[in-house]
Formats: C-alpha cells, structure tokens, sequence
C-alpha cells in the first residue's frame, strides 16, 4: 500500500515529524506454523450455506403469503400490487448488494453507501407507500385498531426475524469492517421482505396503520441487523 | 508479482481449504500485524496475544475471504477488530488502558544504536518515543487508530476508511485531532531541545 499523501497536503510534511514509538518487532518464527485446529468454513462450504440462506428467504415469504392469503381486493388491483411489490423488491436488492458487496478490495461497498441503503430504505418506503394507493381507497386518516397494528406488525415480525436468523447464519463473521452498518443493511432488506408480504396480504390504507405497522418492522429489522451484524457478523 | 499478490494468492488457497497456504500467510502478515497491533496497544505482551487471537480470527473467516480481494487491509480490519474487543473487554474489568499502565512499555523506536550513536541523543529520542506512546494511548480509539494507520502503516485515507468502516472526512478528521494532540505535547519538548517545531 502506497501512501496516498497527494490527497492530504495538510498532513504531508508535517506529522512525519511525529516519531513512531515502536520499533519494528524482529525476528519472525523460523518455524513454518501450522493452520489452527479450530473448526472453520472453507470458501465452498460458505458459498453453499449462503445459497441455503438465500433459497430459504425467498420461500418463507411466498410460504407465509400462501398461507395468510392475499388482501380481499387483490384481484381489483394487480397493477397497483405489482407496482409496489416490485419497488419495494427494488429496495429490498439494494440494501442487500449494499450489506454483502464485496467492494473494491474486499472489505465491502463503502460505507456512505451503506449508510445511505439503510436510511434510504424506510425514508423512500414511507412517503411513498403513504402517497401511492390503490384506486378506490377507503379513509386515511387514523392508525386503525391496536388489533390491527399488532396483526401486522406480526405478520412482518413473522417473516422478516426467520430471514435475519438464517442471513445472520450465512453471513456470521464476514464483515471485517462496517460490520454494524452492513448488518443494518442486511436487516433493512428482511423487513423491506416483511413490507412486500404485507402490501400483498393487507387491504387497510389508512395512512397511521402503513406507517407504523408496515414501515415498523423495516426500523426494527434495521435495529436488529445492527445488533446481529455487531455481535456475530464481524469477522 | 509483488509480496502483495502472493499473499493475495496464498489466502485464495488457504480459504479453498489448503491448510499449508497458512505458513506462507503468517510469515508474510506476522511482522505488518504485530508492528500494528504494537502500536494501537502499546505494549508487545498484549499484542502478542491479540495477534494470535488475529490469525484464530482470519482462519475461522476465511471462508468469507472473496476471490480477487486484498490480504492486507482484510487482515488489519480483523486485528482491529480484536484489539476494539481487547479495549471492550478491558473497560469492562475497569482496567482501562491497562496494558500500557503495566510497564510493558514497547521499545522506543528509529533510534539509532550503533557505536556511533550519542548517548544524548539516544536518551532524547527514547524519552520522545516514550512521550509519543504516551499520548497515543491516551487518545480516543477512534483517533488512535486513524492515526497509526494513517502515519505509520502507510495507508491511504481510502485504504483506512475501508479497513475502520468509516468515511474519508471523519478519518481525516480524527487522524488531525491526534496529529494536534501529539504536537502539543511534542512541542515544548522540542523548544527545550532548541529545535522548534515548525511543521
């Protein structure tokens, strides 16, 4: 590695007068060391527990909207379905290139991006699951009953933590750096999941009840990811 | 091909599962983590133990390592990593920077030993290697760890955003703050030896 000086006049002379305080360590081991005996995952056995992971987080949510149904008026509005769904997908893509991408030198995408990947995804979700609505909405204003709220914040919790557990498994010591964020991004992607089932399986457009129950879970994944990229992601 | 690139090479094959790759891995990262891991720390004992807990830390990730990546700043951000758990761990048992406290003080360094040296000189470059280490292990981590990569391991601010997992600006940001923060304790040591320090 080359030093990038160019970029920094203000350090270029002036702190190589700060002596370094240690000296070179000598003498390394003359002896060839051995690999550790601890047990660990060689790049195959990665690559086929990710694959696991991703097979698996693609059918939980297409099992979980078998299983629950699709919104009562799902006939009516399939442009409007299709149209959300795909963008929330969209989302969903980009949050997770943003947490697993290699990036330049192999310590991931930076970490502005990263940043942005987990804030953008509930700041674009929001406004526009709030703005966009399906033609012959019934009343906005309210957040609806507790009953209903906790159903699908439930129903989101259902789909997105079963994701995040078996993301978080794939993934357990990959992110030598940025590992909070990068998990964040990770748990915004299984929320934003948990947003298409419920936009596929929920009728109500009332404005309170999206914003907290269908927005909800993709904060909480977010948090969660945060955690779950802190305490098992980092490498 | 430089060392750079065979060590690239080696850590391709040691995360395929060739277990001899790892010798060539730790003869040619052994020296750059330790220096680092001596200096974050500020003393050899402990570095010595978080460099083995580095290659305990590569070895059980190494499956993760992608084709095509760098070996280099993949395995700072892991030792950085263990030293982040170190400072954790060590806040926890309230012994706070313990290990500099110990009298394990790391060998002062760019000295010159040789028959020829002066023993003045020799005496004010290891009270300022001294004061240095001292002050660096006062700092933040956040500052402590810009700075060394930054000054001493040779990065680029690019490579040492990438490796902290942070943004160019604050890199730069905390690196000047203990850049100030070693200039002003260096400053009146370098008045009294009639020098200045103009930088």
């Amino acid at each position: 590695m080359k030093p990038d000086r160019k970029a920094d006049p203000a350090f270029d002379t002036a702190w190589l007068d700060i002596p370094d305080p240690v000296r070179h360590p000598i003498g390394t081991r003359a002896t060839a060391v051995a690999a550790p005996r601890a047990p660990s995952l060689d790049r195959r056995q990665v690559h086929r527990r990710r694959l696991t992971a991703l097979t698996l987080s693609v059918v939980w949510p297409i099992v979980i909207v078998a299983v629950w149904g699709l919104r009562h008026d799902a006939g009516d509005i399939f442009g409007f379905l299709a149209g959300q769904s795909a963008l929330w997908m969209a989302l969903l893509v980009v949050s997770a290139a943003a947490s697993v991408a290699r990036g330049r030198r192999g310590l991931g995408a930076p970490i502005a991006a990263i940043e942005l990947a987990v804030i953008g995804a509930p700041a674009v979700f929001l406004p526009l699951a709030l703005v966009w609505l399906p033609e012959g909405a019934g009343d906005f204003a309210g957040i609806g009953t507790l009953k209903q709220l906790g159903a699908c914040v439930g129903l989101g919790l259902l789909v997105l933590l079963p994701m995040l557990a078996v993301s978080t498994w794939a993934l357990r010591r990959a992110f030598p750096s940025g590992a909070i964020w990068r998990g964040g991004a990770l748990g915004a992607a299984c929320g934003l999941a948990g947003a298409i089932v419920l936009t596929l399986h929920c009728g109500i457009t009332i404005g309170g009840h999206i914003a907290l129950a269908h927005g909800g879970p993709i904060v909480l994944a977010a948090l969660f990811g945060t955690l779950a990229g802190s305490k098992l992601g980092r490498a | 091909m430089t060392p750079e690139d065979s060590l690239d090479q080696a850590m391709d094959r040691y995360a395929q599962g060739d277990e001899t790759a790892f010798s060539v891995l730790y003869a040619g990262l052994e020296l750059k983590l330790r220096s680092f891991l001596t200096r974050l720390t500020g003393a050899p004992p402990a570095a010595e133990d978080l460099l083995q807990e580095t290659f305990m830390r590569i070895h059980r990730a190494r499956g993760g390592f992608e084709p095509g990546a760098a070996v280099v700043p993949w395995a700072y951000a892991i030792a950085r990593n263990a030293w982040l758990d170190h400072v954790r761990a060590a806040k926890v048992r309230g012994r706070g920077s313990a290990d500099a406290k110990e009298g394990h003080q790391a060998p002062p360094a760019e000295v010159t030993t040789g028959p020829e040296a002066d023993s003045e000189q020799l005496l004010i470059a290891r009270e300022t290697a001294s004061l240095v280490e001292a002050v660096l292990t006062r700092l933040p981590v956040a500052q402590r760890e810009a700075f060394v990569l930054l000054r001493y391991e040779g990065m680029s601010v690019v490579e040492a955003a990438e490796v902290l997992g942070s943004t160019k600006s604050a890199v730069k940001l905390r690196a000047f703050r203990a850049y100030e923060a070693l200039r002003a304790a260096l400053g009146p040591k370098r008045e009294m030896q009639g020098g200045g320090d103009e930088a």
